[in-house]
């Protein structure tokens, strides 16, 4: 049997090893995932950042100065604290010890919860003609317009946080916090720029970006439960 | 061999600036020892080596992370117990379920060796033993009793108080010796004071 420290040769063998792994050829990807965990977070917040920039700057909602403003504030906040939480883990520098699964539940359940208590929250006003829309023979075609424009946001935050993110969204913690925290994400945007206050086009056309992701976490989760054998 | 006298952080600098020589000097010192404290934990050396060349490659993929006036020990250590953690996961089961090669009829070939810095971890009592410990008390006194580490660097490595180390060593210790029972103990001369909670004077 072999000793638990190993000779001096199969030491080195096993440097040679790595040095060969080291020495392959690095992609943009990987060099990206090389970066500093401070350049890799200050680009993932600069990917949510040019969403909201570009909502805000051309795709507002235009009942924003009807919508109650503490209303408002308040939920951009719950949701933006879920996406900056969830964005936090999924960066986590691996030189510090991994957040037990308590932690990790609690931002995932945060990243599911904001979105789904914004959505069911009574109508803000119904002051302006596109707030009141969307419902009865409207609700699907709206509802599916939203899911689409949040789910694409969405997607290209999970893009971006695969990217970054240093196992490639192998381990389990980062892939369904980087899907829950984009789907909040999706939810945010959607907040900024959808007019329509009825929770039921919220709960149809809003947190459904959110449902969604939460499944795919949860076929994530179990797919690599049942890999493990 | 050529040895270079600078410390772990001076290397570890020197590494990210781009000497790639420094890298290797590195895993000449910590290599071995993180060996021996993963095969603690995994009871496999082949597992060990897995995870440490898996640690020393994270630990090149995060070298940006590294900032002057860090250690660089901490470091490698939580990686490379991150990595055995997620070993674990991988596996789906505890280390007491790892099975090392056995003689004819299932029974452990090898001979039994008292507790102490040059204890077999691979001695079947001793694996059993270890793998019965809560995890926390586990990691300590493996990395006191196997890999040497004294009280205050265990502290630093774990990321606990030495005060909070020290029980949970004197815990596990305690339960250990229970465990192991005084038969074991007295092998090699070795008897319940040779396994004590004292700080080593070194």
């Amino acid at each position: 049997m072999a000793e638990p420290t190993p000779e001096p040769a199969e030491l080195g063998a096993m440097f040679e090893a790595l040095e060969a792994q080291l020495e392959a050829p690095v992609g943009l990807a990987e060099g990206l995932r090389q970066r500093s965990t401070w350049a890799r977070s200050a680009a993932l917040l600069g990917v949510a950042l040019a969403m909201v920039t570009v909502i805000s700057l051309g795709l507002r909602r235009v009942d924003l100065a009807l919508h109650p403003l503490p209303r408002l504030l308040g939920t951009l906040a719950a949701l933006a604290a879920a996406v900056l939480a969830a964005g936090l883990v999924v960066l986590r520098p691996v030189h510090r010890r991994r957040l037990s699964g308590w932690w990790v539940a609690l931002v995932a359940g945060a990243a599911v919860l904001a979105p789904a208590i914004v959505s069911s929250l009574p109508a803000a006003h119904a002051d302006h003609p596109a707030s009141v829309i969307g419902v009865g023979a409207d609700l699907v075609p709206r509802a599916l317009g939203c899911f689409a424009f949040g789910l694409g946001f969405a997607l290209t935050a999970v893009a971006a946080a695969y990217l970054l993110e240093r196992s490639a969204l192998r381990r389990r913690g980062p892939a369904v916090l980087a899907l829950l925290g984009a789907g909040a994400l999706g939810n945010l945007v959607l907040v900024l720029h959808c007019p329509i206050v009825a929770p039921i086009h919220q709960w149809a056309g809003h947190a459904t970006v959110s449902l969604v992701l939460l499944v795919a976490a949860v076929v994530a989760v179990s797919w690599r439960s049942l890999g493990r054998g | 061999m050529v040895t270079d006298d600078r410390s772990d952080e001076a290397l570890m600098t020197a590494y990210v600036g781009g000497d790639a020589r420094a890298l290797r000097e590195l895993f000449r010192r910590h290599a071995p020892r993180l060996i021996r404290v993963m095969a603690g934990h995994l009871g496999s050396t082949a597992d060990a080596q897995d995870v440490v060349q898996a640690a020393f490659l994270n630990l090149h993929r995060a070298r940006r992370d590294f900032r002057a006036g860090s250690r660089l020990q901490p470091w490698l250590y939580t990686i490379a117990y991150n990595l055995m953690r997620d070993h674990h996961r991988y596996r789906g089961r505890r280390p007491e379920l790892l099975t090392e090669p056995t003689g004819p009829g299932g029974h452990d070939t090898r001979p039994s060796q008292a507790p102490g810095p040059d204890a077999d971890l691979y001695a079947a009592p001793i694996r059993r033993a270890l793998a019965q410990l809560p995890e926390a008390q586990r990691e300590v006194i493996v990395l006191h009793w196997f890999a040497g580490f004294s009280f205050a660097e265990v502290a630093d490595l774990v990321g606990a108080r030495r005060t909070a180390v020290k029980v949970r060593a004197h815990r596990g210790y305690k339960r250990l010796r229970e465990l192991l029972g005084p038969e074991y103990l007295e092998l090699g001369g070795a008897d319940s004071e040779a396994v004590t909670v004292q700080e080593p004077k070194a």
